[in-house]
Protein backbone atom coordinates (compact mmCIF):
# COMPACT_ATOMS: atom_id res chain seq x y z
CA UNK A 1 0.00 0.00 0.00
CA UNK A 2 2.85 2.29 0.96
CA UNK A 3 4.94 1.94 -2.37
CA UNK A 4 1.49 1.78 -3.96
CA UNK A 5 1.09 5.27 -2.97
CA UNK A 6 4.19 6.23 -3.39
CA UNK A 7 4.24 5.32 -7.02
CA UNK A 8 0.66 7.31 -7.66
CA UNK A 9 2.53 9.97 -5.98
CA UNK A 10 6.04 10.04 -8.25
CA UNK A 11 3.51 10.07 -11.02
CA UNK A 12 1.19 13.27 -10.05
CA UNK A 13 4.72 14.56 -9.14
CA UNK A 14 5.76 14.49 -12.55
CA UNK A 15 3.47 16.49 -13.74
CA UNK A 16 3.89 18.88 -11.70
CA UNK A 17 6.85 19.12 -12.33
CA UNK A 18 6.71 19.67 -15.92
CA UNK A 19 4.84 22.83 -15.29
CA UNK A 20 6.46 24.24 -12.00
CA UNK A 21 10.01 24.30 -14.19
CA UNK A 22 9.05 26.34 -16.49
CA UNK A 23 7.18 28.61 -14.06
CA UNK A 24 10.48 28.67 -12.22
CA UNK A 25 12.04 29.18 -15.47
CA UNK A 26 10.49 32.78 -16.13
CA UNK A 27 9.89 33.55 -12.73
CA UNK A 28 13.91 33.43 -12.37
CA UNK A 29 14.18 35.62 -15.63
CA UNK A 30 11.32 38.23 -15.34
CA UNK A 31 10.74 38.21 -11.74
CA UNK A 32 7.36 37.44 -12.00
CA UNK A 33 4.54 35.13 -11.08
CA UNK A 34 3.36 33.85 -14.23
CA UNK A 35 -0.24 33.29 -13.25
CA UNK A 36 -1.36 32.07 -17.46
CA UNK A 37 1.22 29.44 -17.11
CA UNK A 38 -1.62 26.83 -16.13
CA UNK A 39 -3.60 28.43 -18.91
CA UNK A 40 -1.21 27.37 -21.24
CA UNK A 41 -0.89 23.60 -19.92
CA UNK A 42 -5.24 23.75 -20.30
CA UNK A 43 -4.91 25.22 -23.92
CA UNK A 44 -2.41 22.31 -25.17
CA UNK A 45 -4.26 19.82 -23.50
CA UNK A 46 -7.56 21.23 -25.77
CA UNK A 47 -5.52 21.14 -28.55
CA UNK A 48 -4.08 17.58 -27.86
CA UNK A 49 -7.69 16.57 -27.39
CA UNK A 50 -9.03 18.12 -30.16
CA UNK A 51 -6.51 16.89 -32.86
CA UNK A 52 -6.86 12.93 -31.51
CA UNK A 53 -10.83 13.32 -30.62
CA UNK A 54 -12.14 15.48 -33.66
CA UNK A 55 -9.26 15.67 -36.41
CA UNK A 56 -8.72 11.66 -35.01
CA UNK A 57 -4.68 12.29 -36.20
CA UNK A 58 -2.50 9.56 -34.73
CA UNK A 59 -1.56 10.08 -30.64
CA UNK A 60 1.83 10.57 -30.87
CA UNK A 61 1.48 13.58 -33.43
CA UNK A 62 -1.45 15.52 -31.92
CA UNK A 63 0.88 15.38 -28.61
CA UNK A 64 3.18 16.53 -30.80
CA UNK A 65 0.99 19.47 -31.82
CA UNK A 66 -0.24 20.16 -28.31
CA UNK A 67 3.33 20.81 -27.11
CA UNK A 68 4.16 23.10 -29.89
CA UNK A 69 0.91 24.95 -29.80
CA UNK A 70 1.39 25.58 -26.16
CA UNK A 71 5.07 26.61 -26.55
CA UNK A 72 3.40 29.28 -29.50
CA UNK A 73 0.50 30.16 -27.25
CA UNK A 74 3.13 31.07 -24.57
CA UNK A 75 5.72 32.61 -26.81
CA UNK A 76 2.71 34.79 -28.25
CA UNK A 77 2.12 36.02 -24.13
CA UNK A 78 5.58 37.23 -24.03
CA UNK A 79 5.83 38.78 -27.26
CA UNK A 80 2.00 40.70 -27.27
CA UNK A 81 1.96 41.35 -23.16
CA UNK A 82 4.74 41.05 -21.04
CA UNK A 83 7.83 42.37 -23.54
CA UNK A 84 5.64 45.29 -24.29
CA UNK A 85 5.03 45.76 -20.24
CA UNK A 86 8.97 45.02 -20.09
CA UNK A 87 10.18 47.81 -22.50
CA UNK A 88 8.32 50.56 -20.50
CA UNK A 89 10.34 49.78 -17.34
CA UNK A 90 7.03 49.00 -15.45
CA UNK A 91 6.52 47.50 -12.22
CA UNK A 92 7.45 43.14 -12.19
CA UNK A 93 3.60 43.81 -10.72
CA UNK A 94 2.11 45.00 -14.19
CA UNK A 95 3.43 41.58 -15.49
CA UNK A 96 1.46 39.26 -12.44
CA UNK A 97 -1.63 41.29 -13.79
CA UNK A 98 -1.29 41.23 -16.90
CA UNK A 99 -0.62 37.04 -16.50
CA UNK A 100 -4.03 36.86 -14.30
CA UNK A 101 -5.95 39.30 -17.74
CA UNK A 102 -4.66 36.21 -19.73
CA UNK A 103 -5.60 33.76 -17.67
CA UNK A 104 -9.12 34.89 -17.36
CA UNK A 105 -9.25 35.21 -20.85
CA UNK A 106 -7.82 32.21 -22.20
CA UNK A 107 -10.20 30.35 -19.88
CA UNK A 108 -13.57 32.20 -20.97
CA UNK A 109 -12.39 31.75 -24.63
CA UNK A 110 -12.67 28.28 -24.10
CA UNK A 111 -15.87 28.72 -22.81
CA UNK A 112 -17.08 30.50 -25.52
CA UNK A 113 -15.87 28.26 -28.64
CA UNK A 114 -15.65 24.67 -27.11
CA UNK A 115 -18.24 24.75 -24.07
CA UNK A 116 -17.43 24.46 -20.11
CA UNK A 117 -18.08 20.64 -20.21
CA UNK A 118 -15.52 17.85 -19.15
CA UNK A 119 -13.83 16.25 -21.57
CA UNK A 120 -12.20 12.49 -21.69
CA UNK A 121 -9.40 11.58 -23.96
CA UNK A 122 -10.17 8.36 -25.95
CA UNK A 123 -7.98 5.57 -24.76
CA UNK A 124 -4.94 5.79 -26.96
CA UNK A 125 -3.16 4.86 -24.30
CA UNK A 126 -4.49 1.55 -22.99
CA UNK A 127 -6.31 1.75 -19.57
CA UNK A 128 -4.34 -1.52 -18.26
CA UNK A 129 -2.10 -1.69 -14.82
CA UNK A 130 0.83 -3.74 -14.88
CA UNK A 131 1.43 -5.68 -11.92
CA UNK A 132 4.48 -5.59 -10.00
CA UNK A 133 4.46 -7.93 -7.22
CA UNK A 134 1.30 -6.52 -4.87
CA UNK A 135 1.92 -2.69 -6.54
CA UNK A 136 0.14 -1.84 -9.58
CA UNK A 137 1.48 0.65 -12.21
CA UNK A 138 -0.95 1.92 -15.37
CA UNK A 139 0.44 2.13 -18.33
CA UNK A 140 -0.58 5.31 -18.62
CA UNK A 141 1.73 6.52 -15.37
CA UNK A 142 4.35 4.22 -16.79
CA UNK A 143 4.65 6.29 -19.93
CA UNK A 144 3.87 9.55 -18.02
CA UNK A 145 6.58 8.62 -15.67
CA UNK A 146 9.30 7.82 -18.44
CA UNK A 147 8.62 11.20 -20.44
CA UNK A 148 8.91 13.26 -17.20
CA UNK A 149 12.68 11.41 -16.53
CA UNK A 150 13.93 12.27 -20.17
CA UNK A 151 11.89 15.69 -19.99
CA UNK A 152 13.55 16.79 -16.62
CA UNK A 153 17.24 14.96 -17.56
CA UNK A 154 17.44 16.57 -20.86
CA UNK A 155 16.21 20.20 -19.25
CA UNK A 156 18.86 19.73 -16.26
CA UNK A 157 21.43 19.10 -19.58
CA UNK A 158 20.71 21.95 -21.65
CA UNK A 159 21.00 24.16 -18.19
CA UNK A 160 23.88 22.65 -17.30
CA UNK A 161 25.78 21.86 -19.86
CA UNK A 162 24.80 23.89 -23.18
CA UNK A 163 25.30 27.71 -24.32
CA UNK A 164 21.27 28.15 -24.34
CA UNK A 165 21.99 27.61 -20.47
CA UNK A 166 24.69 30.10 -19.70
CA UNK A 167 22.88 32.41 -21.55
CA UNK A 168 19.44 32.21 -19.18
CA UNK A 169 21.88 31.68 -15.89
CA UNK A 170 23.65 34.62 -16.80
CA UNK A 171 20.41 36.65 -17.73
CA UNK A 172 18.46 35.34 -14.59
CA UNK A 173 21.10 36.66 -12.29
CA UNK A 174 22.17 40.06 -13.50
CA UNK A 175 19.79 40.86 -17.05
CA UNK A 176 21.73 44.28 -17.92
CA UNK A 177 25.16 42.59 -17.80
CA UNK A 178 24.52 39.53 -19.38
CA UNK A 179 23.57 41.69 -22.73
CA UNK A 180 26.88 44.23 -22.25
CA UNK A 181 28.30 40.62 -22.63
CA UNK A 182 26.60 40.16 -25.73
CA UNK A 183 23.45 37.64 -25.15
CA UNK A 184 20.42 38.60 -27.22
CA UNK A 185 18.72 39.15 -24.06
CA UNK A 186 14.97 39.43 -25.63
CA UNK A 187 15.67 36.16 -28.26
CA UNK A 188 16.57 33.65 -24.92
CA UNK A 189 13.41 35.11 -23.04
CA UNK A 190 11.79 34.02 -26.36
CA UNK A 191 13.39 30.61 -26.24
CA UNK A 192 12.49 30.23 -22.73
CA UNK A 193 8.69 30.77 -22.89
CA UNK A 194 8.83 28.18 -25.68
CA UNK A 195 10.57 26.06 -23.58
CA UNK A 196 8.28 26.60 -20.66
CA UNK A 197 5.61 26.74 -22.96
CA UNK A 198 5.98 23.02 -24.31
CA UNK A 199 6.55 21.60 -20.89
CA UNK A 200 3.31 22.86 -19.74
CA UNK A 201 0.95 21.70 -22.99
CA UNK A 202 3.15 18.12 -22.17
CA UNK A 203 1.50 18.52 -18.70
CA UNK A 204 -1.34 19.27 -19.43
CA UNK A 205 -1.96 16.64 -21.98
CA UNK A 206 -0.68 13.99 -19.32
CA UNK A 207 -3.08 15.42 -16.81
CA UNK A 208 -5.92 15.21 -19.83
CA UNK A 209 -5.24 11.55 -20.18
CA UNK A 210 -4.79 10.71 -16.36
CA UNK A 211 -8.43 12.73 -15.77
CA UNK A 212 -10.17 14.99 -18.18
CA UNK A 213 -9.89 18.11 -19.76
CA UNK A 214 -11.73 21.63 -19.21
CA UNK A 215 -11.81 25.28 -18.69
CA UNK A 216 -10.15 25.61 -14.96
CA UNK A 217 -8.11 22.62 -15.13
CA UNK A 218 -5.11 25.69 -15.93
CA UNK A 219 -5.70 26.09 -12.05
CA UNK A 220 -3.37 23.13 -11.04
CA UNK A 221 -0.85 25.55 -11.42
CA UNK A 222 -1.01 26.92 -8.31
CA UNK A 223 0.51 23.41 -7.07
CA UNK A 224 3.20 24.54 -9.64
CA UNK A 225 3.74 27.56 -7.80
CA UNK A 226 3.41 25.96 -4.29
CA UNK A 227 6.42 23.12 -5.95
CA UNK A 228 8.14 26.57 -6.63
CA UNK A 229 8.15 28.44 -3.85
CA UNK A 230 8.77 25.40 -1.42
CA UNK A 231 12.39 24.58 -3.58
CA UNK A 232 13.34 27.99 -3.98
CA UNK A 233 11.50 30.68 -6.06
CA UNK A 234 13.19 30.65 -9.76
CA UNK A 235 15.12 27.66 -8.88
CA UNK A 236 14.94 24.86 -11.45
CA UNK A 237 16.23 22.16 -9.48
CA UNK A 238 14.09 23.03 -6.38
CA UNK A 239 10.83 23.06 -8.51
CA UNK A 240 11.25 19.83 -9.65
CA UNK A 241 11.68 18.81 -5.65
CA UNK A 242 9.00 20.62 -4.64
CA UNK A 243 6.81 19.61 -7.55
CA UNK A 244 7.59 15.70 -6.38
CA UNK A 245 7.32 15.96 -2.74
CA UNK A 246 3.49 18.21 -3.40
CA UNK A 247 2.79 15.34 -5.55
CA UNK A 248 3.69 12.25 -2.92
CA UNK A 249 2.26 14.68 -0.25
CA UNK A 250 -1.26 14.82 -1.91
CA UNK A 251 -1.48 11.12 -2.77
CA UNK A 252 -0.44 10.53 0.89
CA UNK A 253 -3.11 12.34 2.01
CA UNK A 254 -5.55 11.37 0.07
CA UNK A 255 -4.83 7.45 0.67
CA UNK A 256 -4.31 7.62 4.38
CA UNK A 257 -6.26 10.55 5.89
CA UNK A 258 -8.86 11.60 3.49
CA UNK A 259 -9.12 13.23 -0.22
CA UNK A 260 -10.94 16.56 1.25
CA UNK A 261 -7.77 17.56 3.37
CA UNK A 262 -5.92 16.95 0.13
CA UNK A 263 -5.46 20.98 -0.25
CA UNK A 264 -5.55 21.69 3.43
CA UNK A 265 -2.23 20.04 3.66
CA UNK A 266 -0.52 21.36 0.05
CA UNK A 267 -1.31 25.04 1.20
CA UNK A 268 -0.34 24.47 4.73
CA UNK A 269 2.41 23.46 3.22
CA UNK A 270 2.92 26.87 1.34
CA UNK A 271 2.49 28.48 4.46
CA UNK A 272 5.05 26.57 6.92
CA UNK A 273 7.52 27.18 4.38
CA UNK A 274 6.59 31.12 3.61
CA UNK A 275 6.92 31.22 7.80
CA UNK A 276 9.85 28.79 8.33
CA UNK A 277 11.88 29.27 5.27
CA UNK A 278 11.05 32.21 2.82
CA UNK A 279 14.43 31.24 0.49
CA UNK A 280 12.65 27.44 0.17
CA UNK A 281 14.72 23.96 0.16
CA UNK A 282 17.12 25.37 -2.88
CA UNK A 283 17.25 28.96 -1.27
CA UNK A 284 18.14 31.44 -3.94
CA UNK A 285 18.05 35.21 -2.12
CA UNK A 286 14.91 36.40 -3.16
CA UNK A 287 15.58 39.92 -1.48
CA UNK A 288 15.01 41.71 -5.05
CA UNK A 289 13.22 39.47 -6.96
CA UNK A 290 10.03 38.49 -4.70
CA UNK B 1 37.64 55.18 -34.31
CA UNK B 2 34.66 56.16 -31.95
CA UNK B 3 33.39 59.83 -32.58
CA UNK B 4 30.86 61.19 -30.40
CA UNK B 5 29.56 64.23 -31.28
CA UNK B 6 27.09 66.47 -29.19
CA UNK B 7 25.38 63.77 -26.91
CA UNK B 8 22.38 64.75 -24.53
CA UNK B 9 20.77 62.58 -22.28
CA UNK B 10 18.51 62.67 -19.96
CA UNK B 11 16.79 60.79 -16.66
CA UNK B 12 12.98 61.66 -17.43
CA UNK B 13 13.52 65.57 -16.43
CA UNK B 14 16.65 65.52 -15.26
CA UNK B 15 19.40 66.41 -17.76
CA UNK B 16 23.12 63.83 -17.41
CA UNK B 17 24.40 65.11 -20.41
CA UNK B 18 24.50 68.16 -22.23
CA UNK B 19 26.39 68.08 -25.61
CA UNK B 20 29.21 66.07 -24.70
CA UNK B 21 31.72 64.99 -27.86
CA UNK B 22 34.77 63.09 -27.12
CA UNK B 23 37.08 60.95 -29.26
CA UNK B 24 39.31 57.79 -28.53
CA UNK B 25 41.59 56.45 -31.79
CA UNK B 26 43.31 53.24 -32.89
CA UNK B 27 45.12 52.03 -29.83
CA UNK B 28 44.32 54.81 -27.63
CA UNK B 29 44.04 54.81 -23.97
CA UNK B 30 41.09 57.90 -23.45
CA UNK B 31 40.16 58.64 -19.68
CA UNK B 32 36.85 60.78 -18.69
CA UNK B 33 37.22 62.25 -15.17
CA UNK B 34 34.69 63.91 -13.29
CA UNK B 35 33.22 63.75 -9.73
CA UNK B 36 30.55 61.65 -8.47
CA UNK B 37 27.58 62.57 -10.54
CA UNK B 38 29.49 64.09 -13.59
CA UNK B 39 27.22 61.80 -16.32
CA UNK B 40 30.33 59.20 -16.73
CA UNK B 41 28.50 56.03 -16.27
CA UNK B 42 25.93 57.61 -18.43
CA UNK B 43 27.98 58.06 -21.15
CA UNK B 44 29.51 54.51 -21.09
CA UNK B 45 25.94 53.40 -21.27
CA UNK B 46 24.27 54.99 -24.48
CA UNK B 47 27.72 54.24 -26.36
CA UNK B 48 26.64 50.29 -25.09
CA UNK B 49 23.17 51.37 -26.07
CA UNK B 50 21.34 50.06 -22.53
CA UNK B 51 20.21 53.54 -22.95
CA UNK B 52 18.86 55.86 -25.65
CA UNK B 53 20.22 59.10 -25.88
CA UNK B 54 18.29 62.05 -25.86
CA UNK B 55 20.13 63.76 -29.23
CA UNK B 56 23.33 63.47 -30.66
CA UNK B 57 25.67 61.11 -32.86
CA UNK B 58 27.92 58.03 -32.13
CA UNK B 59 30.23 56.17 -34.50
CA UNK B 60 32.14 53.49 -34.33
CA UNK B 61 34.38 53.23 -37.91
CA UNK B 62 32.43 55.53 -39.32
CA UNK B 63 29.13 53.65 -38.88
CA UNK B 64 26.23 54.45 -36.37
CA UNK B 65 26.24 52.57 -33.33
CA UNK B 66 23.65 49.82 -33.64
CA UNK B 67 20.61 50.13 -30.89
CA UNK B 68 21.13 46.52 -29.31
CA UNK B 69 23.49 46.17 -26.73
CA UNK B 70 24.60 42.45 -28.10
CA UNK B 71 24.67 44.35 -31.64
CA UNK B 72 27.17 46.62 -29.93
CA UNK B 73 29.52 44.00 -28.65
CA UNK B 74 29.59 42.10 -32.11
CA UNK B 75 30.76 45.63 -33.55
CA UNK B 76 34.04 45.02 -31.21
CA UNK B 77 33.45 47.18 -28.38
CA UNK B 78 32.52 46.06 -24.80
CA UNK B 79 31.27 47.64 -21.64
CA UNK B 80 33.36 46.58 -18.16
CA UNK B 81 30.11 48.08 -16.18
CA UNK B 82 30.33 50.19 -12.71
CA UNK B 83 30.51 47.60 -9.50
CA UNK B 84 31.72 45.08 -11.71
CA UNK B 85 28.58 43.19 -12.02
CA UNK B 86 30.25 39.77 -11.54
CA UNK B 87 27.34 37.05 -11.81
CA UNK B 88 27.67 35.35 -8.70
CA UNK B 89 26.18 32.06 -9.03
CA UNK B 90 28.23 31.44 -12.31
CA UNK B 91 32.11 30.63 -11.49
CA UNK B 92 35.20 32.39 -12.60
CA UNK B 93 35.33 29.97 -15.99
CA UNK B 94 31.74 30.59 -16.76
CA UNK B 95 31.77 34.27 -15.72
CA UNK B 96 34.39 34.48 -18.70
CA UNK B 97 32.55 32.46 -21.11
CA UNK B 98 29.97 34.51 -20.88
CA UNK B 99 32.14 37.37 -21.76
CA UNK B 100 33.22 35.05 -25.36
CA UNK B 101 29.64 34.42 -25.85
CA UNK B 102 29.09 35.49 -28.89
CA UNK B 103 32.31 33.80 -30.59
CA UNK B 104 32.66 30.70 -32.39
CA UNK B 105 36.39 30.42 -32.48
CA UNK B 106 37.63 27.77 -30.25
CA UNK B 107 41.34 28.58 -30.38
CA UNK B 108 40.81 32.42 -30.74
CA UNK B 109 38.67 31.72 -27.35
CA UNK B 110 41.28 29.47 -25.72
CA UNK B 111 43.67 31.77 -26.81
CA UNK B 112 42.47 34.92 -24.88
CA UNK B 113 41.47 32.58 -22.18
CA UNK B 114 45.04 31.59 -21.52
CA UNK B 115 46.04 35.61 -21.83
CA UNK B 116 44.10 36.67 -19.53
CA UNK B 117 45.13 34.02 -17.25
CA UNK B 118 48.27 35.24 -17.52
CA UNK B 119 47.33 38.63 -16.72
CA UNK B 120 45.65 37.62 -13.76
CA UNK B 121 46.62 34.42 -12.03
CA UNK B 122 44.77 34.86 -9.59
CA UNK B 123 41.50 33.79 -11.74
CA UNK B 124 43.19 30.80 -12.82
CA UNK B 125 43.61 29.66 -9.26
CA UNK B 126 40.26 30.20 -8.34
CA UNK B 127 38.17 29.25 -11.87
CA UNK B 128 36.12 27.24 -10.95
CA UNK B 129 35.27 28.96 -7.67
CA UNK B 130 31.26 31.04 -7.81
CA UNK B 131 32.17 34.43 -8.79
CA UNK B 132 30.44 35.68 -5.65
CA UNK B 133 33.02 34.45 -3.67
CA UNK B 134 36.06 36.38 -4.93
CA UNK B 135 37.22 39.45 -3.11
CA UNK B 136 36.38 42.86 -4.32
CA UNK B 137 39.86 43.13 -6.25
CA UNK B 138 39.10 39.84 -7.83
CA UNK B 139 36.03 40.71 -8.89
CA UNK B 140 36.98 43.43 -10.51
CA UNK B 141 40.36 41.20 -12.23
CA UNK B 142 37.28 39.48 -13.57
CA UNK B 143 35.33 41.74 -14.51
CA UNK B 144 38.03 43.49 -16.88
CA UNK B 145 38.78 39.61 -18.07
CA UNK B 146 35.29 38.81 -18.81
CA UNK B 147 35.24 41.57 -21.32
CA UNK B 148 38.35 41.00 -22.63
CA UNK B 149 36.88 37.58 -23.87
CA UNK B 150 34.78 39.23 -26.55
CA UNK B 151 37.96 40.35 -28.11
CA UNK B 152 36.80 43.69 -28.44
CA UNK B 153 38.69 46.86 -30.47
CA UNK B 154 37.83 49.10 -27.94
CA UNK B 155 36.95 48.15 -24.07
CA UNK B 156 34.93 50.50 -22.27
CA UNK B 157 35.91 51.14 -18.35
CA UNK B 158 33.23 52.65 -15.54
CA UNK B 159 35.17 53.21 -12.39
CA UNK B 160 37.62 49.73 -12.30
CA UNK B 161 39.46 51.43 -9.10
CA UNK B 162 36.09 51.99 -6.75
CA UNK B 163 36.22 50.44 -3.41
CA UNK B 164 39.63 49.03 -4.05
CA UNK B 165 42.67 48.99 -1.51
CA UNK B 166 45.25 51.13 -3.58
CA UNK B 167 47.75 48.57 -3.66
CA UNK B 168 45.43 46.28 -5.90
CA UNK B 169 44.16 49.64 -7.52
CA UNK B 170 47.92 49.86 -8.77
CA UNK B 171 48.12 46.55 -9.36
CA UNK B 172 45.03 46.63 -11.88
CA UNK B 173 46.54 49.91 -13.55
CA UNK B 174 49.80 48.15 -14.51
CA UNK B 175 47.49 45.81 -16.26
CA UNK B 176 45.57 47.98 -18.19
CA UNK B 177 48.58 49.35 -19.24
CA UNK B 178 49.69 45.76 -20.72
CA UNK B 179 45.95 45.39 -22.45
CA UNK B 180 46.70 48.82 -23.79
CA UNK B 181 49.97 47.69 -25.34
CA UNK B 182 48.54 44.92 -26.82
CA UNK B 183 46.82 46.60 -28.76
CA UNK B 184 42.51 47.57 -27.74
CA UNK B 185 41.91 50.86 -27.06
CA UNK B 186 40.47 51.94 -23.80
CA UNK B 187 38.39 54.84 -23.05
CA UNK B 188 37.90 54.48 -18.99
CA UNK B 189 36.22 56.52 -17.07
CA UNK B 190 37.29 57.51 -13.60
CA UNK B 191 36.99 59.57 -10.59
CA UNK B 192 40.43 58.36 -9.36
CA UNK B 193 42.44 60.96 -12.01
CA UNK B 194 45.78 60.97 -11.28
CA UNK B 195 45.68 57.02 -11.60
CA UNK B 196 43.51 57.24 -14.87
CA UNK B 197 46.00 59.39 -16.31
CA UNK B 198 48.84 57.44 -15.30
CA UNK B 199 47.45 55.03 -18.07
CA UNK B 200 45.76 57.32 -20.52
CA UNK B 201 47.33 59.27 -23.23
CA UNK B 202 44.76 61.98 -23.36
CA UNK B 203 41.88 62.98 -21.21
CA UNK B 204 38.80 65.03 -20.10
CA UNK B 205 37.40 66.57 -17.73
CA UNK B 206 33.48 66.11 -17.26
CA UNK B 207 31.61 68.11 -14.89
CA UNK B 208 27.46 67.70 -14.22
CA UNK B 209 27.27 66.46 -18.26
CA UNK B 210 29.74 68.82 -19.75
CA UNK B 211 33.20 68.64 -20.89
CA UNK B 212 35.12 71.36 -19.11
CA UNK B 213 38.52 70.73 -20.53
CA UNK B 214 40.59 68.09 -22.39
CA UNK B 215 44.21 67.90 -23.03
CA UNK B 216 47.06 65.16 -22.90
CA UNK B 217 47.46 63.22 -19.55
CA UNK B 218 50.37 65.55 -19.21
CA UNK B 219 49.37 68.76 -19.63
CA UNK B 220 45.84 67.67 -17.07
CA UNK B 221 48.43 66.20 -14.69
CA UNK B 222 50.41 69.40 -14.90
CA UNK B 223 47.20 71.76 -13.80
CA UNK B 224 46.92 70.96 -10.32
CA UNK B 225 44.26 73.75 -9.79
CA UNK B 226 42.19 71.94 -13.00
CA UNK B 227 42.19 68.97 -10.82
CA UNK B 228 41.11 70.11 -7.10
CA UNK B 229 38.44 72.23 -8.94
CA UNK B 230 37.06 69.75 -10.59
CA UNK B 231 37.68 66.66 -8.92
CA UNK B 232 37.56 68.11 -5.31
CA UNK B 233 40.89 65.65 -4.93
N1 LIG C 1 18.78 55.69 -12.94
C1 LIG C 1 18.82 57.02 -12.76
N2 LIG C 1 17.66 57.71 -12.55
C2 LIG C 1 17.69 59.05 -12.38
N3 LIG C 1 18.80 59.80 -12.40
C3 LIG C 1 19.97 59.17 -12.59
C4 LIG C 1 20.03 57.75 -12.78
N4 LIG C 1 21.32 57.41 -12.96
C5 LIG C 1 22.03 58.56 -12.87
N5 LIG C 1 21.22 59.61 -12.65
C6 LIG C 1 21.64 61.03 -12.54
O1 LIG C 1 22.34 61.40 -13.71
C7 LIG C 1 23.48 62.15 -13.39
C8 LIG C 1 24.73 61.47 -13.93
O2 LIG C 1 24.87 60.20 -13.31
P1 LIG C 1 26.05 59.19 -13.67
O3 LIG C 1 26.18 59.11 -15.13
O4 LIG C 1 25.77 57.93 -12.94
O5 LIG C 1 27.31 59.93 -13.04
P2 LIG C 1 28.75 59.37 -12.68
O6 LIG C 1 28.88 58.01 -13.29
O7 LIG C 1 29.67 60.36 -13.26
O8 LIG C 1 28.82 59.33 -11.19
C9 LIG C 1 23.49 62.30 -11.87
O9 LIG C 1 22.93 63.55 -11.56
C10 LIG C 1 22.62 61.20 -11.40
O10 LIG C 1 21.96 61.55 -10.21
MG1 LIG D 1 29.27 56.24 -12.34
Amino acid sequence: MFIQQLVNGVSIGGIYALMATGYALIYSLLGFSNWAHGDVAMLGAYIGFLCVATVRMPFWLSALTALLGAGVISILNERLAYRRIRRNNAPTMFLMIAAMGLSVTFQNMVIVFLGPKFRTYPPVIPVKAISLGSIKIGVLDIFSMAFVIIAMSLLELLITKTKFGLAIRAASSNMITASLMGINIDFYITLVFLLAGSFAGAGGVLLGLKYTVYPQMGNVSLKAFIASVFGGLGSVRGAIVGAFIIGIMEVFVSGFITSGLRDLFTFGLLIAILLIKPSGLFGIDIQDKA
Amino acid sequence: MLKIDNLHAAYGGIKALRGVSIEVKPGECVAVLGANGAGKSTLLKIISAIMKPVSGSITFYDRKIPSFPYQVVQSGIVHVPEGRQIFPNLTVYENLMVGAFLRNDKNGINRDLEWVYTLFPRLKERQHQYGGLLSGGEQQMLAISRGLMAHPKLLLLDEPSLGLAPIIVNQIFEILKEINKSGTAILIVEQNAYKALSVADRGYIMSTGVIEKSGTSKELLSDEKLLKAYLGD
